[in-house]
């Protein structure tokens, strides 16, 4: 495996399967919030657990403001990383704005995918005519508020200019040893990419089989979205965890790992 | 026992902040009255299936899944998170939140815990400080703009007037050089008057240069040995010194933080001045220092023509002369130039002096 792709996404193989299963982190957190899932699959698969850039452990310097203004950018990273440790009708398993990335990438190349499974995956955040995404525009403007202050904090948001000193280098290290944590700029960045894009024309293309699996209520995806993401792939089915909350996977780990399991069982 | 828990219940229901519990999905299964209060709602509205975001702004519902229950799950708490509770009025409480992840015994199961602080006073003060600090910036980096500006205008200018002077002065030594020039005579003692005036314009120019150069920051400082400055800047001006028959005598001086090229111009500068504006005496120069609280300062002291009092401050400012050329040769700008090397290194310069009793300059800089 080539090590610079494995450090700049923070690859983790673990596993004794055959079959690769990717294990796709949403916007906010890292690799970690798999935690409790990722595990149980190891014993029957080749578990495969990576860290978007500008997330996690990931190499912050490969951050590319315009790569990543699209969600495109993060779907060829995960062709890439398949490539790279060749991998061949892999199961991607992504969270919110990872299940749509890894639908971008089964789009684009089918043959690297064997089932694609999106869990509380939303093709759009923002409302629009004759369609339920949830928020409108000053929503998001407002999250990218929130960000800054919790982020950044009040105080070290102005003490650059009594100190003087823009580089903070602890504060920077601060941040690299915290979880959850990012960038603040890349945090905004990927912020705005993830809730403002819109993938909605592009679920037509996915021809992978496909598992939605959808909490209720979800207030960050709501089931209108999950169904409409159901609707529009034609090879998908679609499942509505006993669960509320968009992180199923931290809330509800058991009901996660059955739901998923039961999906590959029927292959 | 009853007592102590009805007085727990108060402390709960009562406390100056808010308490909630939730279940892991985000339904509410605990909150306290101050809460219900600032929320203006109803406790069992809220109590029978509300859900967490539903109290929150959008913002903050994104942030919620994104990052507070992430945080709470994988690291058992959350410290310090920023959020926003909306009230059914639609009206926005900022509020802290601090979380844990906790067994419930009278629930059976895992809860997160909440405590609430509203902290709409002090994000008033966030948002001033931060626009503030936004003018401020923006400020800046137009006062950088312009500072860019003016060197490169003053470096240009300065060239640029040097360039016909140097042609001058350089075809007045030509014609010299050539014997053009009658030895006596009306043109020779014309052409004199210009060379030393075009040679004074060029000092001028020179000066003019080097105060636009003087940083107003200094980026390259360290430990400098004051003694050592002072004896250079004297070496510097042997000549004069030799010519002027100076007595120059430099006592014990301490270490400074600064610049040594800068401080030796300071020195220089003061040391030359009190050689050419001198009394019928032969000069006598003496540098010494002590300390004053935090500072040291260096005391200049000559026994020269000296000056009217009511002029220590005027001297410093940009090209003003108590002299006219005729009597010292001077730009003006040799004593500015010393105020903001000075300034530049967290200090100050001051002179007291007495017409004919000579004048003592002193340089105040931080101690080490």
């Amino acid at each position: 495996v080539d090590s610079t792709v494995r450090d700049k996404f923070n690859i983790n193989r673990t596993g004794n399967g055959d079959t690769p299963v990717i294990f796709a982190h949403g916007y906010g957190c890292d690799q970690n919030m798999w935690r409790f899932v990722a595990p149980a699959f190891e014993e029957e698969y080749d578990v495969i657990l990576f860290d978007h850039i500008g997330s996690g452990k990931s190499d912050e310097s490969a951050y590319d403001y315009s790569k990543y203004a699209t969600l495109e950018g993060y779907a060829d990273d995960v062709i890439e990383i398949c490539q790279s440790l060749g991998l061949y009708r892999t199961v991607f398993v992504g969270h919110s704005v990872s299940a749509m990335i890894g639908a971008l990438a089964a789009a684009k190349q089918p043959a690297l995918f064997s089932r694609l499974i999106m869990v509380c995956p939303s093709p759009r955040f923002l409302n629009d005519e004759g369609y339920f995404g949830g928020f409108s525009e000053e929503d998001i403007g407002e999250l990218i508020n929130s960000l800054e202050s919790n982020y950044l904090g009040w105080a070290t948001s102005i003490t650059p200019v009594i100190v003087g000193d823009p580089e903070q280098p602890e504060f920077a290290e601060e941040l690299q040893n915290s979880f959850c944590r990012m960038n603040p700029d890349i945090a905004k960045h990927f912020a705005k990419v993830t809730f403002t894009s819109d993938h909605r024309d592009e679920l037509d293309n996915v021809s992978t089989h496909t598992l939605v699996l959808q909490c209720n209520p979800d207030h960050l995806a709501p089931v209108e979205v999950g169904k409409y993401v159901h609707q529009n792939i034609k090879q998908s089915r679609y499942i509505e965890l006993d669960s509320a909350g968009h992180c199923p996977h931290l809330t509800s780990p058991q009901k996660t790992i059955r739901a998923i399991r039961n999906d590959l069982k029927e292959e | 026992m009853v007592a102590d828990e009805q007085l727990m219940t108060a402390l709960f229901e009562d406390a100056p902040c808010g308490f909630l519990t939730l279940d892991p999905e985000g339904y509410i299964l605990r909150v306290n009255d101050t809460l219900v209060k600032w929320l203006n709602s109803d406790k069992n509205e809220l109590l029978n299936g509300r859900m967490f975001h539903e109290i929150l702004g959008p913002g903050s519902r994104i942030y919620l899944s994104t990052h507070l229950i992430p945080l709470i799950e994988m690291h058992g708490e959350a410290i310090e998170i920023n959020m926003e509770l909306m009230r059914c009025d639609g009206r926005r409480i900022p509020v802290l939140i601090n979380a844990a992840k906790a067994y419930d015994q009278s629930f059976e199961k895992s809860v997160y815990q909440l405590s609430v602080l509203d902290i709409t006073q002090r994000k008033l003060y966030e948002n001033e400080l931060l626009r503030a600090r936004s003018k401020a910036e923006e400020k800046a980096q137009q006062l950088e703009a312009k500072n860019r500006e003016l060197e490169q205008f003053s470096g240009r200018l300065s060239h640029d007037l040097k360039s016909p002077l140097n042609t001058i002065s350089g075809m007045i030594s030509l014609m010299k050089r050539k014997k053009l020039l009658e030895e006596d005579g009306k043109p020779s003692e014309y052409f004199s008057l210009i060379e030393s005036n075009v040679e004074w314009m060029k000092r001028m120019v020179s000066d003019l240069l080097e105060f636009s150069n003087t940083e107003t920051r200094l980026a390259a400082m360290r430990m400098v040995d004051l003694g050592d400055v002072c004896k250079n800047a004297v070496r510097v001006l042997h000549q004069e010194v030799v010519k002027s028959r100076a007595k120059i005598q430099i006592g014990e001086l301490p270490p400074v933080y600064g610049s040594g090229v800068q401080l030796t111009r300071v020195f220089q500068n003061l040391i030359s001045n009190a050689l050419r504006y001198r009394s019928d005496r032969s000069p006598i120069v003496e540098v010494f220092s002590e300390t004053s609280g935090e500072f040291v300062e260096i005391h200049v002291k000559d026994n020269g023509a000296g000056f009217d009092p009511q002029y220590r401050e005027k001297i410093f400012d940009f090209m003003t002369r108590l002299y006219s050329d005729d009597e010292v040769k001077g730009s003006g700008m040799g004593l500015s130039i010393c105020k903001k090397i000075v300034e530049a290194h967290g200090g100050s310069i001051r002179a007291t002096s007495e017409p004919g009793k000579g004048s003592v300059f002193t340089v105040r800089l931080p101690r080490l």
